[in-house]
């Protein structure tokens, strides 16, 4: 059974601690609608997520989307990296379309993505390429964050207080072109091939089916298949062939 | 109903118009879809063809003609394979024929081991079936139509006259002799190369330490010597290891399938260990513990090495009654177990219907006194078969489980082992209903 709930990023709405706990005892997969708009361009205000629970020590790939708790809200965001203080673990998110970057526990992960459905395709992140697009995106922003820390923390800026407008600028610029090359070059190239199925096909289908039900049942003609015992050893495995005595009698 | 369905749980997965058609009281099966099964059914409600085609007609709004013609191909099909006579097809019954023996020739023995069934009950008693007294009962089987016999112990390279028997029983029938091996050496390699002969060797351990424990010291370098003796006589082809599961060796189970590659033996079988004789007295050291769970691991290691399709050897893992669809062999009255074409015999005569069952209540007679025949016939005999046919039904939850045709509720003797009863399933019952629903889940989504 899936919860259909809703998330806002950034926007708190109608999340309830409980039901997350009620979906985590019973180790669900859950899909979810994201109405924010800072993972565009991958995920729009609108599309569906769906996750399967896990623990943060569990996410050791950078790229990966993951969905955590955030002022008792629910918010899907990038795993970039991850850095241990004082024997807990934190992790570092970022949204695509945000220009900062902030660290969270990681007892407040509580899934990662799967797939992304919206605009008519269905995405599903564990396979090729997604994994490598993932992981470009992460080691991109990774070296990003790590760039603008290592800036904000040179003599520069300790003399000045605050980040060089200049360079700040220039960071923000740096995130954008990236996102845009994502967004524009990579997802328009891929997204129209053959790994994502239409859910609009789907939905005709359905239609047509709903529209059939209600004049005449569609016949498909009967169909009986006997196989051999060959047969079914190939098609389940020799596993299946253990002698069924084990009394040394019938081997 | 002549029938029962299996059809695939709402996981969402593709094969939802599929169903599997078990016959309500014989191994068959066949797998239908939707439309299938909808005629199966009103066929077995006992609606005639012409009914059926009409209810197709009515509910689809297809022509007669295309509906008739699917209806009478279902109601073909089916009745070939005995579906809709299923009300008046009886249950096939196992009618006791003898084809083998298992004859237990001595109860002398150069080991003592920590899990022998046999010992303790006539250990250390130094009896033997003279060999006049085997030639006999050999001569009696090959008349019946026997085709084998099986020669055990005690040690039964210790007989006095074995090789007589052997080379008596070598004319007659095929033989497996079963032994700890410790005793073959070049000599008896050349003399058992000459007759048609399996040949099983205990083997219990992987290493030394282990099949030593077990066995007692030098017996591990001895049964290798032996095997090696037996590959240079040319028997490698016929040499199968047998282990018993254990305590002691319950985690080096796989590691004994790598020796058996390694000293490139047929087969290597694993036998459940029986709280019986010698393993009753040292139950705490060698059966207490090993759960359940342990086994079950060991039987999924076997699964997985086979279905990776390069074991490189065979191996029986030692589960009975896993068939999803019964080998032509056992076609003729539908029983895989070979009770009722068996009789074993302990070294004092007395003769049982399996190795498994060998106590007071199974008991067949005394081949000493009785005739192979009239044991052959005997009630008990005849009790223990219909036994065998009706155990899926009696037991209770044999009687409503979808697999009771095929496991046909397991192994008799085993069941009586584990739970003092035959009119109980083993205790890999649970086990065996998983198997069989992984293995029907990937029927259902074969493409046919």
């Amino acid at each position: 059974m899936n919860y259909e709930l809703q998330t806002t990023n950034y926007k708190l709405n109608t999340h309830n601690s409980s039901v997350f706990e009620l979906w985590k005892e019973g180790e669900r997969s859950v899909d979810v609608r994201i109405e924010g708009a800072s993972m565009l361009p991958l995920i729009r205000p609108g599309d569906t997520v769906s996750l399967c629970l896990i623990n943060g020590d569990e996410l050791k790939k950078t790229g990966d989307l993951i969905a955590f708790r955030q002022h008792g809200g629910l918010i899907v965001h990038r795993f970039i990296k991850q850095r241990r203080i004082n024997k807990s673990l934190w992790l570092c998110q970022k949204g695509d379309n945000l220009s900062g970057w902030s660290w969270i526990l990681e007892d407040d992960v509580l899934g990662r993505v799967e797939a992304i459905r919206g605009r008519g395709k269905v995405i599903y992140l564990n396979t090729r390429p997604w994994t490598w697009i993932n992981r470009v995106m992460g080691i991109s922003w990774f070296l990003w964050i790590s760039f603008v820390e290592k800036v904000r923390l040179s003599k520069v800026y300790a003399v000045v207080g605050r980040p060089l407008p200049a360079l700040g600028g220039l960071a923000g610029r740096m995130g954008r072109a990236l996102n845009s090359a994502y967004g524009y070059i990579v997802i328009k190239a891929i997204g129209g091939q053959d790994m994502m199925i239409d859910e609009r096909q789907e939905k005709k289908g359905k239609a047509k089916e709903e529209k059939g039900r209600n004049t005449m049942p569609k016949y498909i003609p009967p169909k009986i298949v006997t196989y051999t015992s060959d047969e079914i050893l190939e098609e389940i495995g020799p596993a299946m062939a253990c002698s069924p005595s084990p009394c040394g009698t019938n081997p | 109903m002549s029938f029962f369905t299996y059809s695939p749980c709402e996981t969402g997965r593709k094969g939802r118009d599929a169903h599997i058609l078990f016959h309500a009281n014989e191994s068959e099966w066949v797998k239908v879809n939707d439309t299938g099964l909808e005629i199966a059914q009103y066929l077995d409600e006992g609606a005639s063809l012409d009914e059926v085609t009409r209810r197709l007609c009515a509910e689809y709004g297809i022509s007669e003609d295309a509906a008739r013609q699917d209806v009478l191909s279902v109601s073909d099909q089916l009745f070939r394979q005995h579906f809709l006579d299923g009300n008046a097809r009886e249950r096939p019954a196992r009618f006791p024929v003898l084809k083998s023996l298992f004859l237990h020739l001595t109860t002398r023995c150069n080991l003592s081991c920590l899990h022998c069934y046999m010992a303790g009950s006539q250990a250390n008693s130094n009896r033997d079936i003279p060999s006049e007294r085997v030639f006999r009962i050999i001569d009696s089987l090959a008349d019946h139509g026997g085709t084998s016999v099986t020669l055990s112990g005690g040690e039964v390279l210790l007989h006095p006259e074995i090789k007589k028997i052997l080379q008596h029983a070598a004319s007659k029938v095929k033989i497996e002799l079963s032994t700890n091996g410790t005793l073959i050496d070049r000599e008896w390699a050349k003399f058992l190369s000459d007759m048609d002969i399996r040949i099983q060797i205990s083997i219990d351990g992987s290493t030394r330490e282990i099949h030593d424990s077990i066995r007692g010291n030098g017996a591990f370098e001895k049964s290798l010597r032996a095997i090696e003796y037996l590959q240079v006589a040319g028997l490698g082809e016929k040499l199968i290891l047998a282990t018993t599961k254990m305590w002691q060796n319950i985690d080096d189970l796989p590691a004994i399938i790598s020796l058996g590659k390694r000293l490139g033996v047929r087969l290597v079988r694993f036998m459940p260990l029986r709280r019986e004789g010698s393993a009753g007295k040292h139950w705490d050291s060698v059966g207490s513990g090993v759960s359940i769970a342990d086994y079950e691991r060991f039987y999924e290691y076997t699964f997985r090495l086979q279905r990776s399709g390069q074991p490189g050897i065979d191996v029986n893992c030692g589960l009975s009654g896993f068939l999803p669809k019964m080998p032509e062999k056992y076609k003729t009255d539908d029983i895989w177990c070979p009770i009722g074409t068996l009789v074993v015999i302990t070294v004092n005569g007395d003769a049982y219907p399996c190795v498994l069952m060998m106590k007071d209540e199974f008991r067949l007679g005394n081949v000493f006194d009785d005739s192979l025949d009239k044991i052959i016939q005997s009630d008990a005999m005849i009790s223990v078969c219909q036994a065998l046919a009706e155990r899926r039904n009696k037991i209770k939850k044999c009687s409503v489980c979808n697999w009771r045709n095929l496991c046909q509720a397991g192994c008799m003797g085993q069941a009586l082992d584990n739970k003092g009863t035959i009119w109980d399933t083993d205790d890999f019952c649970d086990y065996r209903s998983k198997a069989y629903e992984e293995a029907f889940d990937r029927i259902l989504n074969i493409d046919d």
